[in-house]
């Protein structure tokens, strides 16, 4: 019988992948039969994925609900239908010389509780259905704004027409929504160009498995070597 | 102190005559009162505690894990403080939470052959589905001759003290009702290790702890006292927090020694919480960070032992 395990495992989520792709990967390669991730990281996106296993995933709502700390750019002057770079450019305009006070300024006004309007591309469901089928069908539906909030922002480089940030966001945050929305208080619309999520609560991406290293492991041992246990994990969600 | 992980028959356990059983977050008064038994006492060089490494629920119900007032490594060093020959800390696992009532009390009767008494609290139960209960266990130790010490609650304030009523006043900052059913000042153990050095830059050095305790008071300043490895006590300003002047997000635990400049990184230190001084805030700059330290530190060492407490 394979042994069945418990514990949360932090992993550095390549490009290219979605998060469902790495969970369905752990559940093949290890045998194990309940595993499940807290907080999607969308394809492009790279960075901390947590994933649950086992008893574990009794936790995972209340993983899923700490805050967040990503680093993303921003590439103005290209609006995108999925607001990152990822999607098919809806219109391109120039970008304006824009000063580092301008721009401050921009991220200033998303900072703090706002309001954002989740993308038509994205996993929320109206009446059962995921809004990325229906966005795929061409259709576009009202949305009710959800209440965040921004904690903190960095402006770590600008190099227009690309500018590299770090955020502090509450869960079910938007970093995708955010460019795209700073690009239109910019003048000259903007998407997401890359994304990397550094920190869940208190777990932190430095302490992640390597992709090509859990792509070429084998055997529960392993994974039961990488994964948190359960009285670990409540030690480090409350200090 | 000894310290054991199994029940496995050992030389030490065979020297025990007395034994409490419990998880015994906190070792409160309750607890105490368990442990150490009354009329007369259970001396502690015959008394042994066998507890868990981890709490069950961290198991059973993870969601429902509560936040630990004393970690492993400070109930270890409290029952080392006390005396008590020997502790176990099982770790609680599939094959403990599966096992029968019957087979756990197999695996005393062989690693304690020669018990006087045991005690355990007020509803304690064990075993699968938590099916063993005290009537199981008096079963068991009348066809022993062993005395089985199941002692009412203690109470403060007509009610009776628990581990989650001390957590509820912990967490809301009432460090005096805290205390008082502790039965010592609210402390945190932990490691000192080293943290980013700003507190030296602003001159007041901070000694970080890494802590395993869970549960804490409210963020901001506090007015306490470490106790040293070697037993020295020394007042020490605490901040619990996020450090938001210089825009930190981890919440941690530092105390500054006043007059003191002995290195500690690595050594294991109490830190003892008498009065709230202040909430943590931010502050436009490290100067004005550092002007309203050196009025907290004014106001410990004003009174630093809080006279509730000695």
């Amino acid at each position: 019988m394979i042994p069945q395990l418990d514990g949360l495992l932090l992993v550095d989520k390549p490009p290219g992948r979605t998060s469902h792709d790495i969970v369905d990967f752990v559940r093949r390669r290890f045998n194990q039969r309940k595993v499940g991730h807290c907080g999607t990281l969308d394809p492009i996106a790279t960075g901390l994925l947590m994933l649950v296993v086992g008893r574990a995933t009794r936790v995972q709502d209340l993983l899923m609900a700490e805050d967040k700390e990503y680093e993303g750019t921003l590439k103005l002057g290209e609006t995108t239908d999925t607001q990152d770079a990822a999607g098919k450019i809806l219109e391109s305009r120039p970008v304006p010389p824009l000063d580092q006070v301008a721009i401050e300024a921009a991220f200033q006004k998303f900072s703090g509780e706002f309001d954002q309007i989740p993308p038509m591309v994205s996993a929320i469901k109206k009446d059962g259905v995921p809004l990325y089928k229906l966005a795929r069908e061409g259709k576009t539906i009202d949305r009710p704004p959800r209440r965040v909030r921004v904690d903190k922002f960095e402006i770590l480089e600008i190099s227009l027409p690309t500018i590299r940030f770090r955020i502090h966001c509450t869960k079910g945050f938007y970093v995708r929504t955010y460019c795209h929305d700073l690009g239109i208080l910019l003048g000259c619309g903007g998407h997401m160009s890359a994304l990397t999520r550094t920190r869940s609560g208190n777990f932190e991406l430095s302490k992640a498995v390597r992709w090509p290293d859990l792509e070429s492991a084998e055997g529960a041992d392993y994974l039961a070597r990488h994964l948190i246990s359960l009285p670990e994990i409540s030690r480090i969600r409350r200090t | 102190m000894n310290r054991a992980d199994t029940l496995a028959f050992s030389p030490i356990g065979k020297a025990i005559r007395h034994l409490a059983l419990g998880f015994f977050d906190g070792l409160h008064l309750g607890h105490q009162r368990i442990i150490f038994g009354a009329n007369p006492s259970y001396p502690p060089e015959t008394t042994a505690v066998l507890t868990f490494r981890d709490h069950p629920l961290s198991f059973l119900h993870p969601e429902k894990h509560p936040a630990l007032i004393t970690g492993l490594p400070h109930k270890l060093r409290l029952l080392g403080r006390w005396r008590i020959s020997l502790t176990i800390a099982l770790p609680f696992d599939s094959t403990r939470s599966q096992q029968e009532p019957a087979a756990f009390l197999d695996e005393l009767t062989q690693a304690f052959p020669n018990l006087q008494s045991l005690s355990v609290g007020p509803n304690w139960r064990f075993g699968k589905n938590r099916t063993g209960d005290v009537t199981l266990l008096s079963q068991w130790c009348s066809k022993r001759s062993i005395s089985l010490d199941n002692p009412e609650p203690v109470l403060y304030e007509g009610e009776r003290i628990s581990s989650s009523r001390i957590r509820t006043s912990i967490q809301a900052g009432n460090l005096t009702e805290a205390s008082a059913m502790l039965g010592r000042p609210f402390t945190i153990l932990g490691l000192v290790e080293s943290g980013e050095g700003r507190g030296q830059s602003l001159g007041f050095p901070t000694a970080n702890l890494a802590t395993q305790d869970e549960c804490l008071p409210p963020d901001g300043v506090y007015a306490g006292q470490a106790i040293l490895p070697d037993g020295r006590q020394r007042p020490a300003a605490i901040n619990l927090g996020t450090c938001p002047t210089f825009g930190g997000k981890k919440r941690k635990v530092e105390a500054h020694l006043p007059n003191f400049s002995e290195p500690l990184r690595g050594q294991e230190i109490d830190l003892e919480f008498h009065r709230f001084l202040r909430p943590e805030k931010k502050f436009p700059d490290a100067r004005s960070l550092a002007e309203q330290i050196q009025l907290d530190v004014a106001e410990l060492l004003s009174h630093p032992v809080n006279p509730i407490h000695r």
